[in-house]
């Protein structure tokens, strides 16, 4: 019989509420203990080793400490995955992106300045400073799917996140479509995968899961002009999560051919 | 020569003929949609479902077997569907087009889907005339439509003049009035002027509706004929449980074309806007010598920027 995996979870800036999704798995993770070996989960359990065949991360680099602590992640880690939007996009703390760094600082941390732990670096999802392997996206991300990435694990098969947009789990659920209805929903320019949860509850969607690697954000936001949404109001409801991927298909990073 | 039936005595010629299964019509809530009908007096025939029939014949998503490795006699266990006799009423001749089209794939002996096969053997189909069409995107006129449905209603204001287009069909109004009547034959306002879009495959007019397009599916998820799955194993923890479904996909979407290693046929957005019209108008004629369209205008209606591709091809260059 093979190794078991180990497989750790570790957490960066975040709300610690993507890691509690994966322990909402229990089930899961109960059948898989022939299997898996759970050597990291600070949440549930006090000893905790390093060295992981698999390490989940939550949460974005947002302080000095966030990043050495990633470089080390990802030293240890042979397979990591981000897991959430912090780590996947930048989530609300890469709102600062489209703000003067200087000025969010000051109104917040001079507060304490005394603290040097609180100075923050410019915030980014995970990937901007280490190779990832993997992304489960949302915000938080679903238990079903977190079980289904743990499944293929143990299992060795080729982990595939959903790349289509949210309008069609929406289309499939026979949905009354918000923007027919006057309502400002993001659906057609963000990932799916959500099972279209919150158009379901005909709340509209603003993008947890990040937006589709090729959206027209151009087109989109015709679109929301033309159905008389307000401009200023549908950008800050599209960077709420996806600050920093807004500001790159508005400027596409020099690297990027 | 067609039959007639007063409006008043619909409820009961659709109970009578639904009688022992289920009756499929347009009923509206939030909106209109193709439903089993509980209440008759649910049914509304102002406007036309924006979704169309065709999940009652291959659902968004459908189980196809299940695994099981612990029963060495059986392991696989195939889903095996149980279908009530169905009626569906109200629809439009565009829906049964639709169904004309996959009938002519699905029925196939190449290709032949026992489910679907299965869904259509159990149904009967009664259709409404469109007088005038429900919908500004319809375009059916051009679309050469055939005669395709078991019975055909015609408004007529207080009864409804009906139309056999099956021998089952004529067996559900024998006990009903003659009548003398030619249905009108339906009008539109849009028009698609050409469908031989062969030699224009890289005209500039493609560029225009493409640029707005984003990718969403919505089109492809509300168009009549179209049925495109992907198809996706799953196995539980213990590698020992699992099974086989189908569920919608879309040739909008990036990543529909890949294939093992990672190569993508249709990378471009226009490659794959162009492959919807050309499956639509051409390669779908090459095998099956008609039209995979309809002319139902789903695919506008539906779509959050209302590309039309109608538009395209009216403006082709001569
Ligand atoms: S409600 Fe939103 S997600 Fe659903 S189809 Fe409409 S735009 Fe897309
Ligand atoms: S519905 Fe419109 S925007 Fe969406 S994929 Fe289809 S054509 Fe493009
Ligand atoms: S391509 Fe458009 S018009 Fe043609 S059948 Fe599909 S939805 Fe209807
Ligand atoms: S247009 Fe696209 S989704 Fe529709 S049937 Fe053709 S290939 Fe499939
Ligand atoms: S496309 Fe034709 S048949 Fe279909 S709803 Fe419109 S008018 Fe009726």
């Amino acid at each position: 019989m093979n190794k078991k995996l180990r497989i750790g979870v570790k957490s960066i800036t975040g709300c610690a509420g993507c890691q509690l999704s994966l322990y909402f798995i229990e089930d899961v993770l109960l059948e898989l203990l022939d299997k898996i070996d759970l050597v990291a989960a600070p949440m549930i359990k006090s000893k905790n080793e390093e060295e992981y065949d698999v390490l989940f991360i939550e949460g974005s680099v947002s302080s000095q400490d966030d990043l050495d602590n990633l470089l080390k992640f990802r030293k240890q880690a042979k397979f990591l995955i981000a897991l959430g939007a912090c780590a996947s996009h930048g989530c609300m703390q890469s709102m600062k992106h489209l703000m003067n760094e200087k000025e969010v600082e000051k109104d917040v941390y001079n507060k304490f300045p005394s603290d040097k732990r609180l100075k923050p670096i410019t915030s980014v999802p995970i990937h901007k400073h280490v190779k990832v392997d993997f992304y489960i996206p949302g915000c938080p991300p679903n238990n079903e799917e977190i079980a289904q990435v743990f499944k293929w694990l143990v299992q060795g098969k080729r982990l595939k996140v959903y790349d289509k947009a949210v309008c069609h789990e929406c289309s499939l659920k026979e949905n009354y479509c918000l923007l027919d209805q006057g309502i400002e929903c993001l659906g057609p320019l963000m990932n799916g995968g959500c099972k279209a949860l919150c158009p379901d509850y005909n709340h509209p969607c603003t993008g947890c899961r990040g937006m589709l690697d090729d959206a027209n954000l151009k087109s989109g936001k015709e679109m929301l002009k033309d159905k008389g949404f307000d401009p200023d109001m549908m950008i800050k409801r599209m960077t709420k999560y996806n600050a920093l991927q807004f500001k790159e298909f508005e400027k596409p990073p020099e690297e990027s051919k | 020569m067609g039959k007639v039936l007063e409006k008043k005595r619909l409820n009961e010629f659709l109970s009578k003929v639904s009688k022992g299964g289920d009756l499929i019509a347009p009923v509206k809530r939030d909106t209109l949609r193709f439903e089993i009908v509980k209440d008759f007096n649910d049914i509304c025939l102002e406007g036309r479902p924006l979704f169309p029939v065709k999940k009652f014949f291959s659902p968004a998503k459908e189980d196809l077997f299940n695994l099981n490795l612990t029963n060495k006699n059986k392991p696989f266990d195939e889903e095996k569907i149980k279908l009530k006799p169905r009626v569906i009423f109200g629809g439009r001749l565009c829906d049964f087009n639709g169904l004309l089209k996959l009938d002519k794939l699905f029925l196939s002996e190449e290709y032949q889907d026992d489910y679907y096969k299965l869904a259509r053997e159990n149904t009967l189909l009664l259709g409404i005339n469109c007088d005038p069409a429900p919908s500004e995107y319809c375009f059916c006129e051009s679309m050469d439509l055939e005669k395709y449905y078991d019975l055909f209603f015609h408004d007529m204001g207080d009864k409804y003049y009906i139309e056999a287009g099956s021998e089952k069909g004529k067996t559900l109004i024998i006990d009903l009035e003659d009548y003398d009547f030619t249905i009108p034959s339906i009008k539109c306002e849009k028009k698609l002027y050409t469908k031989d879009i062969s030699k224009y495959y890289d005209d500039s007019a493609w560029d225009k509706e493409n640029d707005k397009c984003l990718s969403c599916g919505k089109c492809t998820a509300h168009c009549t004929t179209c049925l495109c799955f992907d198809m996706i194993d799953e196995l539980e923890a213990d590698v020992k449980h699992g099974k086989r479904f189908k569920e919608w996909d879309s040739c909008q979407f990036l990543n529909f074309t890949e294939v093992a290693g990672g190569a993508i046929f249709r990378k471009d957005r226009i490659n794959r806007f162009k492959h919807r019209i050309y499956h639509k108008l051409q390669y779908f004629r090459e095998k099956f010598d008609m039209d995979m369209c309809t002319g139902c205008g789903r695919c506008i209606e539906s779509c959050p920027r209302l590309i039309d591709f109608t538009e395209v091809i009216n403006n082709f260059k001569d």
